[in-house]
Formats: C-alpha cells, structure tokens, sequence
C-alpha cells in the first residue's frame, strides 16, 4: 500500500540493518566517551570502541545503572558542550530517583520524527486530530506526542491535565479521532464517558487509542476494547530515552516494533546480568544509536519482556518487543503514573507525627486503582484527639498529592504495629489489585 | 481535681478492644467507664480505671499507643434538667466541650468532660459549687 511507511529505515532488510546498527553503535561509542561518566567508565573497564567488531562485542561493554544516571545527574553524562544543549527533560517527584535527559537540536528532530514514525505505525492519517491526555511539564510524553504529531501533519491538541469531563468536551467540541493516554487512566475515561451518557464509539469521532507510560496486559487491552469499542495500541518508551516514541503496536498488535536503527536492543537476566537467548524473557537493555546530547550505552530500563524473533505480517523488519508487564525493580504503576516507593518513604519523613516504616497497598475501588499508605502515629499527644488525627490524616494525604499526583488514602495504626507484625518480612508494596 | 483517663488508639480491626480489656482484666484493674467512638479507619478507646499508671504501662509493655488525658468529672444530682443546669456556665463562658460521656453509680450520675481552657473551667466549677467526682470516690463506691 502506497504511503504505508513513515520511511524507508521501516523495511530495511536484516543485514542492512545490522550495517547500520553497527556503524551507528561505533560512532556512539566514541561520542559517549566526551562525557565524563563514561570517558571514566570505558577507561576503568579499558575498553573503546576499536573493540567493536560486530553487535555481539556490545556485550564487553559496562551496564548504565538507573543509579548511575541518579549519581551523575543530571550534566555528568552529557555527552556534547552545555550550548549545544537545547532541551531538558526529568521526572517529577521530588524523591523519586534523579532521572534527566538532554537533548541537541538534532535530537529533537530525530525524537519528531520516530514518534512520527511511531503514529503513522498505528495508523494514524494527517486527517486525523489527537488530543493528548498526559501531563505538560517536565516528564517529556507530552512534548513527544506534540513533536512527532506535528511532524507527522496531524492536528495536535495538548490538552494535558484537565479534568475527564473537559476532555470529553475537548473531543466533542473538535471531533478528536484519536486519543494519546497513559493506560492506567483508562477506567476513569471510561467512568466519565458513562457518567456523561455517552456512548465513545457512537457519539465521538474516536477511533482509535494509543496507550504508553503504565503497561497494559492482554486481558485488560481486550476488556477495554470490548466497552469502547475503539481498538487500543500500546507503546513503550521511557523518559531517559525517547518518551514516546520507542515502540509501538502495528495494525497486527501483536507486539510493538521497536525502532532499531535507533536502539539496539539486549535482554538480560536481571540477576546474573547474563545476556538471554533469543525470545526467552528478561530485562530490556537499550544503547541508543541516534542519540547526540546524551548517549546511554547499555541502558538497564528495569522492564521485563521478550524479544519477538518472528517476522511481522506488516512488513515492517524491525524486531517487536512483548508487554512490559513487570519490573526488575521497586517501581509500580497506578492510576498511569509510574511511583518509586522512596517517594512515600521520603515524604512520611518529614511528617514528624508519624513513623518511617509504612506499607503501600494498592487496591481496586470501582475499577479505579486506590493508593492506601499504612503507616504508625508515633506522636503519643494525638492520641486523645480525634480532630487531630484528621489533620494528621489531611497532611499527609495532601503532601502525597504532591509529590507524586495521586490522591491516596491514608491508613493510620498504632505506634509499634509494624514491629508486632515483624516489619523486615512485611512486603513495602502490596498489589491487590483485582487483575481482570 | 483531674481525673487521670486512658486514651488508647485502636485500628479498626476485629479483637482489638479485648486484647486492651485483657491485659487489664489479669493485673485486676477495675474499669469504672468506657467510651469508644470509630471512624472507619481506627478509634479511640477512653478508659477511667482503678489504677491509671499502671494500666499504661501495662499497655506499653504490649505496644499499645496510649497515654493520659485529665479529664474533668462532675456529679449530676438525679434529677431532670440537673446537666442541662451543669453545662450552661461553661457554654456562656465559651468553653468548648471536646467530649464527654456519662455514667450513673448508686444513685449518682456522673460525667466525665474534656474541655477547652481548662483554668477557666475550674474557676466556674468552683463558683458554681459544682461536685467534683475524684478517682478515689469513684472506686469506693
């Protein structure tokens, strides 16, 4: 079909992919080494790019940790002069681990132009209008989604964070056909369109969703298509990289092309940090080929999935990666929001009343997640007050909100309680949340 | 002049209230009152016992989050209108009642009140030659 691909780079066979990779991974390499992270690192593990003489010799080459980026952050590994810099993208909270990216100018057009790449791969036409549903700020999803929209000739309305009902408003008002979102806001759009006695797919242009940021498993991917009646296409990508933009499903969904004449793409045993054999599942590990400000060489994303060996039916060579259901590390998904539990732990800490220990508990309240935080009043002079307590209760819900955006519900216990209950063994977040 | 009361938080769980009452029901420690009140999450048990330091450390020692609280007891004659008469000195002086409950003895009512500015409380209560209720006389009924 004529104008199927964004590009050429699309339908590149193997070999002259790899030819690519491997020129695009030397050329990396050399570039990672103007920042002083790794110029130290590739110097302790005496190793430069002269040692690359296929993709397999990546494998000589030292992880990048999500701590390295945290101790370095946020110019250590910048890779070219601070002028040369011209955007800067970083998490929010203020207690999650420090995550930044920088990106040149060229870098900019070439995130354009593979989110670009990414949208048209899901089947989106210049006709169409998307109205993006994540936050406008410092997380870079939203800056991606109007990029690469652009680029692509869609109309782009950045709605970011507004309330369900402005956005139903939103798509009424301009006809949007698409909707960009992160999956785990999914059951309050869909609250909203029933509290609104509108039926998606009949009185909305909607056609189709692309979902990124929190993973969405088979199940529920089926479920939702089943009460909107709009397909779903998931995407990955992640903040320290190109946020979206990384993969994306095709009209096949099943799998998400991953862009890689941009990523070489590895997976390893998060344990052993052994590389695994093809299709087997295990931690996703990225180098960037294409990235100038701030190369990252064998990124652990902290992601689990496999890699997709077989050919897809679309045409397109570039490998499909699975779900990315769960994490090697502690970070969760609610509510379309990735947390770190160092956000609640650092945040009860400056709560005098209340202890350091706590459990997160994450519950299904009418098909919405809940956060529930357990945690101990120490403060023996609160005891007597019930009116103190709810203070209490609204201070540190209220600084929660804060730090990570999600209301929560707070759970107060009695001094000691974690300690009766052998605080070491008790698991800090409890998922029981009802999987569909 | 204070009663000393017990205030014990509780979460909300079954089985709660009878590990406290345990604890005190083996060192025979007498419970004279009781009041308890919930929110859906947790609640706070108040107590007037026999022996009030001892029945904290008691507590303590189980990990119990409790602590003393004065409270103010008074003596209600048994007669209609009698607390009614009791409490508008302290409405009319802008004391706020933060809680209080209630129990009888022999022929005695008694009531067991928190109150804002507590000075001022003691003053009407001395004006007003209201009976104060004391630890001691309640236990020797």
């Amino acid at each position: 079909m004529e104008g199927q691909f964004w590009d050429s780079m699309e339908t590149l066979s193997r070999d002259e992919l790899k030819k690519l990779q491997l020129f695009r991974l030397k050329d990396t390499i050399r570039r990672a080494a103007s920042s002083l992270f790794y110029r130290s690192k590739f110097k302790q593990h005496q190793i430069t790019a002269d040692a690359l003489h296929s993709l397999e010799d990546i494998q000589h080459f030292p992880f990048t940790t999500r701590q390295d980026l945290s101790t370095h952050y946020p110019f250590g590994i910048l890779s070219i002069e601070r002028s040369e810099v011209v955007r800067f993208h970083s998490s929010t909270g203020a207690y999650a681990p420090k995550k930044g990216i920088f990106y040149s100018r060229d870098d900019l057009s070439s995130w354009a132009s593979i989110v670009a790449r990414s949208f048209n791969t899901a089947g989106l036409v210049t006709t169409d209008i998307m109205q993006v549903m994540t936050d406008f700020g410092l997380h870079p999803t939203s800056h991606g989604c109007e990029l690469g929209g652009e680029e692509l000739g869609l109309l782009v309305i950045p709605a970011g964070n507004i309330s369900m009902h402005r956005h139903i408003q939103l798509m009424k008002e301009l006809g949007t056909t698409v909707l960009y979102l992160p999956a785990g806001i999914l059951p309050s759009l869909i609250d909203a369109f029933y509290e609104l006695n509108l039926n998606p797919s009949v009185d909305t242009e909607l056609r189709l969703l692309i979902v990124g940021e929190s993973p969405l498993n088979e199940e529920e991917k089926k479920k939702y298509e089943n009460i909107l009646r709009i397909p779903i296409h998931r995407s990955y990508g992640i903040l320290e990289i190109n946020s979206p933009g990384m993969a994306i499903e095709c009209e096949q969904q099943q799998g998400m092309h991953i862009w890689e004449d941009y990523y070489l793409i590895e997976i390893i045993d998060p344990q052993t940090l052994k590389n695994l054999p093809a299709g087997e599942w295990g931690e996703l590990v990225i180098t960037t080929l294409n990235q100038e400000a701030m190369p990252l060489i064998r990124y652990q994303t902290g992601d689990i999935t496999r890699i997709i060996e077989e050919p897809c039916p679309c045409g397109r060579t570039h490998r499909r990666i699975d779900n990315t259901t769960r994490r090697s590390d502690e970070l969760f998904f609610i509510q379309g929001r990735a947390l770190y539990p160092s956000q609640i732990a650092e945040t009860l800490k400056r709560v005098p009343e209340v202890g350091d220990n706590y459990v997160i508990y994450l519950d299904t309240v009418d098909n919405n997640d809940q956060l529930i935080v357990e945690v101990e009043v120490v403060d023996n002079l609160y005891l007597d007050n019930y009116g103190k307590l709810e203070c209490l209760t609204k201070n540190i819900s209220s600084r929660i909100f804060e730090e990570t955006k999600i209301q929560p519900k707070i759970k107060l216990v009695q001094n000691n309680y974690f300690l009766e209950q052998n605080y070491k063994n008790l698991k800090q977040v409890v998922d029981r949340r009802k999987k569909v | 002049m204070s009663i000393k009361q017990l205030s014990i938080f509780l979460e909300n769980k079954s089985g709660r209230l009878n590990e406290v009452l345990d604890v005190l029901g083996e060192k025979k420690i007498n419970i004279a009152a009781l009041s308890v009140a919930d929110t859906s999450e947790y609640g706070i048990l108040r107590l007037i016992v026999s022996d009030p330091v001892e029945a904290v450390n008691l507590l303590k020692n189980k990990n119990f989050s409790v602590n003393l609280t004065d409270v103010i007891g008074l003596e209600t004659p048994p007669e209609a209108g009698s607390l009614a008469k009791i409490l508008k000195p302290f409405a009319e002086a802008n004391i706020s009642i933060e809680y209080m409950y209630a129990f009888t003895m022999k022929d005695k009512g008694i009531v067991v009140m928190r109150t804002s500015n507590r000075q001022l409380a003691f003053k009407i209560i001395e004006e007003k030659k209201l009976k104060i209720i004391t630890l001691e006389e309640i236990f020797k009924f």
